[in-house]
């Protein structure tokens, strides 16, 4: 009986792999391959990215209007995923195969500059093009894209904060929109009247919840780092006024309220989940990039956009940013294919011509040519929410991360302080001794082992 | 524990112990049901919009209302699953071939050959296992990038035909437990090592050669950091790239990535469900019987 069950099992298990056999043939020749390259006569100029989604539709696209209109480079674009992008790449250079062009998330540009693995861009520019560059590109692209006055990265797309808000809830708490708060004090009086509770006392929707230091700092007129003397700066009175402020708010909303809160949102990776379309914010901050998702899922929504109100005595359209930059690195083949490629998409050389990749993507400009051609103003008068951040973009009060080879260290240390602070684990004070020590210790650390 | 002791049991002992080791296994078990079973649902049931009775986290949410099978072409869609298929197969062969070839022929030498050096010469083989892969992956990397293998299989099939240390470990200690006797008498009616490797060991060595074959499989159905540091090509990536790759593009659409995740998943499974005798078979390395 045991035997006969057994061989009928066999049986289905052989029918099985033999159904799963024939199936993985159907599936391997049913869908076609893809392309293979459009140009192999021309110079291949090897460009890696990390956008996926819909997002490398918009680079192929870029990269297919390069290459119609080139005779000599064909641009062979590789979407390397994100989380291996920088594994994949210091690798290829270590091994003296990187590829010709990569774009790169701003943070990577000071330490691989220091390490002597980037190709200065000002050397491929004459005299005259890398003085128009700095006349005409906007502070914050060189800000992020210099290391030591040499130029490492050209922006492809930068990125700012600004607040969102709902003027459906605002009317519905008697606040007027169209004369939103120029004191931060006062927008946070604002979001006090917005914010709703249970009748257990937990927060049901969040007026305005104000958090992540290094996007306040800037806005109280305090900096990470001093660049004239090229040192980075944390104990300062600006800097612990800013953490003192966060962490104040965060103690009379109550840490616990608002981990509650924010544990219950339907945060997932969806654009439509985020919390301000189902009204569970009523003023948020965020990237210019939630106006084109807001127009793609959230048509029917009405909202405007408002620059971070400075406290007294603090900096006007201020704030932190960060940005996609375009790199070459040391050892690549095609450094003048790669330097085309770029020029012609970040806009250096013909900005009206590279405007519309920039409205592609809902990507901030390098220049202001770029913003004032025909095709980008469009855009604005298609989205009027996007002006704001394009208000902000000029800015000489916008901060970047300190230009520090230990950059990454940086962040996580100021974010852990940060946290410190609002938790009341530490008091900002304290929080930013600690920091101060131990950023230090680090730069010690590095001089130690001659970094 | 010997295989007829759970029979030795009363049927109250076996059921306790059933229960027990059941309950045990539900935590090894949970990912895999929560895996599949939502790769059959909405984003409607696996994100309930507010107000919802339905807890994403509860058991009863793990049936998934309605069984939504679409995600399943949705997922082929979204990567070209076929293409990655394929290449992962092809990879998968030769490395299993390569692979287990060359590590037996070594494994031979080292159990059945003697000459001078061989114990310091194993244990320096031993030695290469302990060797991070971090270690030797910048010099391997340029070594291959002066060959002109870069962008190309090769790095992902050649390094297999060389022999793996571990299952030249493994084949080793199972052949030395083959009796001696054969090959003597093998010998004496004049065959030499390659009939004796060929004609006696290898058929007598199916348990181990087969844990090493699904040693490799796994280990190439699995590898996403050769194909990342090696591949510029799309049309060469594999199914582990591929799956980091939708991980990458839509990873907040969980119903497709699960659903992406069961159909690379599921030819392991099978295939370890259909083998696991002759695997455990070959890990135990008793060669012979009685």
């Amino acid at each position: 009986m045991a035997d006969r069950r057994y061989t009928a099992l066999r049986r289905a298990a052989i029918v099985l792999l033999n159904l799963l056999l024939v199936g993985t043939f159907i599936l391997i020749f049913a869908l076609p391959s893809p392309a293979q390259r459009a140009y192999p006569k021309r110079i291949p100029v090897r460009f890696w990215h990390m956008w996926s989604g819909e997002w490398k539709d918009v680079v192929d696209r870029i990269v297919q209007r390069f290459n119609d209109s080139q005779e000599k480079y064909e641009v062979v674009a590789l979407s390397v995923p994100g989380g291996s992008a920088d594994y994949k790449f210091l690798l290829s250079v270590a091994g003296g195969d990187p590829p010709d062009c990569m774009a790169q998330w701003n943070q990577v540009i000071p330490a691989w500059a220091d390490e002597q693995m980037l190709v200065p861009l000002d050397s491929l520019m004459t005299p005259q093009e890398w003085q128009d560059f700095q006349a005409t590109a906007y502070p914050v692209a060189l800000k992020i894209g210099c290391y030591k006055g040499r130029l490492y990265g050209v922006t492809t797309g930068i990125n700012i904060w600004a607040c969102y808000y709902r003027p459906d809830h605002l009317r519905a708490a008697g606040l007027d929109p169209d004369k939103f708060p120029t004191d931060l004090d006062e927008l946070w009086e604002w979001g006090q009247q917005l914010t709703r509770t249970d009748e257990s006392g937990a927060i049901t929707r969040m007026g305005f919840l104000p958090g992540w230091y290094s996007q306040y700092l800037p806005v109280f007129g305090g900096s990470l780092y001093d660049a004239q003397s090229g040192q980075v700066t944390i104990n300062t009175p600006a800097n612990l006024r800013a953490l003192a402020w966060l962490a104040g708010k965060q103690k009379e909303l109550g840490y616990e309220k608002v981990v509650r809160f924010q544990s219950m949102l339907n945060t997932g990776g969806f654009a439509t989940q985020w919390p301000f379309i189902s009204g569970q914010y009523s003023i948020a901050l965020e990237g210019q990039w939630r106006v084109e998702q807001l127009a793609k899922f959230a048509p029917d929504l009405e909202y405007r956009t408002a620059p971070i109100p400075p406290p007294k005595g603090g900096k006007a359209h201020a704030g932190w940013s960060n940005g996609n930059f375009m790199i070459i690195p040391k050892g690549a083949r095609q450094t003048q294919g790669a330097w085309e490629f770029i020029k012609f998409w970040s806009g250096v050389d013909k900005p009206e011509r590279a405007a519309e990749f920039y409205t592609w993507g809902g990507w901030l400009p390098l220049s202001s040519k770029i913003a004032q051609a025909p095709v980008y103003q469009d855009y604005l008068r298609k989205y009027p929410q996007f002006q704001t951040f394009l208000d902000v973009l000029p800015s000489e009060n916008i901060e970047v991360s300190p230009p520090v080879p230990f950059q990454v260290f940086l962040a996580d240390m100021t974010g852990r302080a940060d946290d410190f602070a609002m938790r009341g684990t530490k008091t900002p004070q304290q929080a930013l001794e600690d920091l101060e020590r131990e950023v230090a210790q680090e730069i010690a650390k590095r001089k130690r082992f001659g970094l | 524990m010997n295989e007829n002791y759970l029979f030795r049991l009363s049927p109250r002992q076996r059921l306790m112990t059933h229960a027990v080791l059941l309950v045990l296994a539900v935590p090894y078990i949970l990912p895999l049901i929560w895996m599949l079973s939502t790769s059959l649902k909405s984003d409607l049931q696996i994100f309930p919009r507010e107000g919802s009775s339905l807890s994403p986290v509860s058991l009863a949410n793990l049936i998934p209302r309605p069984v939504q099978w679409r995600n399943y072409p949705d997922a082929l869609k979204t990567v070209p699953f076929s293409l990655y298929l394929q290449n992962t197969l092809l990879l998968c062969l030769l490395n299993v071939a390569g692979a287990v070839a060359s590590s037996a022929i070594v494994a031979y030498g080292f159990a059945r050959i003697r000459f001078r050096g061989r114990e310091p010469l194993f244990l320096l083989l031993l030695a290469t296992m302990a060797l991070p892969g971090q270690v030797t992956m910048i010099p391997t990397f340029a070594l291959f990038t002066k060959l002109g293998w870069y962008g190309t299989f090769l790095p992902l099939i050649v390094p297999a035909f060389f022999g793996n240390a571990f299952f030249i470990f493994l084949m080793r200690q199972f052949f030395m437990t083959l009796p001696e006797e054969l090959a003597e008498a093998a010998r004496i009616e004049g065959a030499g090592e390659w009939d004796i490797f060929w004609r006696i060991v290898l058929p007598l060595s199916k348990p181990v050669l087969a844990t090493c074959a699904l040693f490799q499989f796994l280990g190439s159905w699995n590898d996403f950091f050769g194909p990342l540091l090696y591949l510029n090509d799309p049309s060469r990536y594999t199914l582990a790239y591929g799956l980091q790759q939708f991980l990458s593009s839509y990873g907040g659409k969980y119903a497709q990535l699960m659903a992406a995740t069961t159909l690379f998943t599921l030819p392991v499974i099978l295939l370890f469900f259909l083998a696991q005798k002759t695997f455990i078979q070959g890990i135990a390395t008793t060669g012979s019987k009685g």
